[in-house]
Formats: structure tokens, sequence, C-alpha cells
């Protein structure tokens, strides 16, 4: 594997969601190093995606192209940070779906895992005296659901649910 | 992404541009240490005009630099910060901490936003 493994691919349609959330309309993943340069791709393609996304035409706000970021920057740090230990050996796998009444994203990696996920996603949660235990508490506060599938050793999968309301304005 | 020191009027003015993340976290965390470590200086000011977005791993190496320079009797602000910037500041209680002065709409319309 090179230094700085990044892939991008557009894979097939999962059909489970699609239902529930008024159909898929596009779906991206990306595999990349667990390094610290790649927080901010990670972040800015969610953010190019739902800027972009014109099917049907949302009233995407710059809050909540941000609130997104900071929500994607969280989990994809989690993963390097404790899933990997930043070791940078292995990848984070991030798959963005947006249907036509949500994006859904989800972080894997395939990490050391999280023995209490319940007691990991509270708010004062932290690993470190630098670590403010705020990843969490964001991704609730900015995305209206967080899914965190973990176990010691089977690394973890974060699924960050956003769900977009009726178009407020069609073109 | 860039960051840099000046020190005036016993204060430590940290300016740091772009991203802040936990790519340039460790890096800004030992800097902004050694400045503090060289400085007479009390007071710390962390000038964000430029910085456009910032997530816990930068909030992390803002809450240690207070605690140090609260500890030695100094005091912490925090100028420029852009709209967004200000909304994650305010939501991590960091307003209850120090001052936090946004930036001029003027400055933003001619900077993040164009």
């Amino acid at each position: 594997m090179s230094d700085n493994n990044v892939a991008v691919r557009a894979v097939q349609p999962e059909e489970e969601r699609a239902a529930a959330f008024g159909g898929l309309l596009n779906e991206v993943s990306l595999d990349f190093a667990a390094r610290g340069e790649n927080v901010a791709l990670a972040r800015s393609l969610v953010a190019a995606l739902v800027a972009n996304c014109r099917e049907p035409v949302w009233d995407i706000t710059v809050s909540m192209l941000e609130e997104i970021k900071v929500a994607v920057s969280e989990a994809v740090s989690n993963a390097i940070i404790h899933g990997y230990a930043n070791a940078a050996k292995q990848n984070v796998r991030m798959h963005l779906w947006q249907y036509k009444y949500a994006f859904v994203i989800c972080i894997i990696d395939e990490g050391v895992g999280i023995a209490d996920v319940k007691c990991a996603m509270e708010p004062d949660f932290t690993t470190g005296a630098e670590h403010l235990g705020l990843g969490f508490a964001f991704m609730n506060s900015f995305m209206d659901e967080v899914l965190v599938d973990s176990a010691p050793g089977r690394g973890t999968r974060v699924t960050l649910i956003k769900r977009l309301a009726e178009p407020l304005r069609k073109v | 992404m860039s960051f840099g020191f000046q020190v005036k009027n016993n204060t430590v003015v940290a300016a740091i541009s772009g991203e802040v993340d936990m790519n340039i976290a460790g890096l800004w965390r030992e800097a902004l240490e050694r400045q503090l470590d060289q400085s007479v200086a009390r007071n710390l000011t962390f000038d964000f005009s430029r910085v456009s977005f910032i997530d816990s791993s930068g909030l992390g190496v803002v809450l240690g630099r207070y605690k140090r320079v609260i500890s030695r009797g100094g005091r912490v602000r925090i100028i420029g910060a852009n709209p967004q910037v200000y909304r994650i500041l305010q939501m991590s209680g960091f307003g209850n901490l120090m001052d936090i002065e946004q930036a001029y709409a003027a400055g933003i319309a001619g900077g993040e936003l164009r």
C-alpha cells in the first residue's frame, strides 16, 4: 500500500434504505489511509456532494453544510485516533448515500472497537486530556440520527443520518 | 494552512488559518506551548479571522492552552471568529470561559463567503 492510499468509487445502490427515504439518488464510497490529512478530504467530499445535490433541489444552508462537515470530521477523527490509535496502517471507509429525503453517511474502521458504546457517547466521555469528549456530542447535535455499531476487536461503524424535510424550493 | 505568533501588550497573539482539525492540532499545540514557554506575556489571544473550520480536535488545543494561561493569572480571548466557527465555540461552552469576538460582517463578505 502506498503511503497515502485514496480510492473513490461509485458502487451499486442498496435497496433497503432506499424505500424508507424516498429512493436513492446517488452513492459514493471512499477508502482512505487513516491519516490526518484525509479527514479534510472526507468532510470536503461529503460537503461537495451535499452542496451539489440537484434532484430535488433542497434548500441546503451554509449552517447545515458546516454541521455535516463537523459531524463527519468527528467520526473520521475518532476512527483514526481511537480506532487505529493513530497508527495509519489501515484504511477508513466512508460510504455516502443520497436519498430523496435523507443523507446517510457511514464511517467504518477495523480498529480496536468500543467496549461500551453508550458510555462513549456520553458528552463528558474522554480518553485523554486534550480530547474534549465533544465528538459524539457534535455528531448528535448536528445529525438527526447517529448509530454506532462496535465491539472490542471488531472495529466501529458510525452511521450519520441527516433527514431532509419537504423541498423548500424547486427549480 | 499555517499559523504564527506575535507578542504585543503583554499578550501572545496566536493566528491560525484554514481548517483546524486533528491534522494540524498536534503541530499547533507544540508551537503554542513553545511560544508560551518563551514568552513573558501573560495573556493569549487566538486570532481566528482566517479560520474556515474547527472541530473538537482544534477546540482541544484551545482549551488546553486556556487552562495553562488561566492558571498563571492570564486572560484568553478569541477574535475574528466567522459565524460557523463562532457557533461551534458557543455550542462547546467556550463563551462561558473566554471572550469570543465575531468577525465583522464586511470582513466575512470579503473573505470566507466571497
